[in-house]
């Protein structure tokens, strides 16, 4: 018997939790007798099933919310920016308190940031929480990557780079949380 | 700012018959016809069987759960929890059933395919 209370937390991400453990339970049913094997693959799929569902459901909405929370985030991540060549400057001229202030700014930066954004989003999205922060994570990351693929390697856009990353973690984690809290309370 | 629209003799409006029962999709159509051929056994994995049996269609169980969700979301059709058992580790069945609305446009859906299939020769020959 494969673990239901793994696969019923993935699949409650995009349905409700009574759905999730029905559909966990007649997957379990059907695969755990002919093939563990293509139970995992079947649960992944339910879930990415029902998360385009919800997107197909209210798909301006999500891209809406999607695209306001993607130009925060890159006021977000570009205003990291500033605070880190503040950071360097700061280094030069051996001044560890603007130092440590810059790297206390630039940590409420990257993680504070992302963090109201994300709340922001499950907020407005009840029901559809890792649907929104997940599709906001992939565009976030995928800036990511592009700027990693193309972007020329100064300290500028290796911030940039970064910020993007940890952002679309912090989106992606922030929506399961909020999905899976109600759960575990 | 804006005249009313009954100033507008050049204006025409479009009276749309809402009282008609809408028809469902062809796979909606299927998961329907397959709950009421279950009766009182229609759950998940009896539905995919159902369906897998008598349509010949492969069915994943991505694309079943969402159209019962959508069809639950439309009022064709209304679920309930069953008793846990331990061969789904603990967890319980849901059990369908049609409501009035899913047999009225199950119906609406037949009978259009039955209209627009009406005289064709293809249909003609297979009978012969």
């Amino acid at each position: 018997m494969p673990d239901l209370a793994i696969a019923e937390a993935i699949l409650s991400l995009f349905t409700p939790r009574e759905v999730a453990a029905t559909i966990a339970g007649d997957l379990a049913e059907e695969f755990s007798s002919r093939s563990l094997s293509r139970f995992w693959p079947a649960v992944l799929g339910a879930a990415f099933a029902l998360c385009l569902q919800q997107i197909r459901r209210r798909p301006y909405r999500l891209l809406a919310l999607v695209s306001v929370g993607l130009v925060l985030t890159q006021i977000a991540v570009s205003g990291l920016i500033p605070m880190t060549l503040l950071m360097a400057l700061g280094r030069q001229h051996g001044l560890p308190a603007q130092a440590i202030l810059s790297v206390a700014l630039n940590l409420i930066g990257s993680v504070g940031g992302p963090l109201l954004i994300g709340w922001a989003l499950a907020r407005f999205s009840p029901g559809r929480e890792m649907t929104t922060c997940g599709a906001l994570a992939l565009v976030v990351a995928s800036i990511a990557f592009a700027v990693g693929l193309f972007g020329h390697q100064t300290a500028v856009t290796t911030h940039f780079l970064q910020g993007n990353l940890v952002a679309a973690l912090l989106f992606a984690s922030y929506g399961a949380l909020k999905r899976l809290r109600p759960l575990t309370s | 700012m804006f005249a009313p629209l009954d100033t507008h003799p050049d204006l025409h409006y479009i009276v749309v018959n809402m009282s008609q029962p809408s028809t469902s999709g062809e796979f909606e159509h299927l998961v329907m016809l397959a709950i009421l051929r279950l009766d009182d056994n229609a759950y998940g994995v009896a539905i995919r069987a159902e369906i897998e049996k008598c349509a010949e269609q492969s069915v994943t169980p991505g694309a079943l759960y969402t159209t019962l969700d959508r069809l639950t979301q439309k009022g064709w059709v209304d679920s309930q929890v069953g008793d846990p058992t331990p061969i789904r580790g603990g967890r319980a069945k849901r059990y369908y059933k049609v409501t009035a609305a899913g047999i009225a446009a199950v119906k609406a859906s037949h009978r259009a395919l039955q209209t627009m299939a009406a005289g064709l020769k293809i249909f003609e020959a297979a009978h012969a």
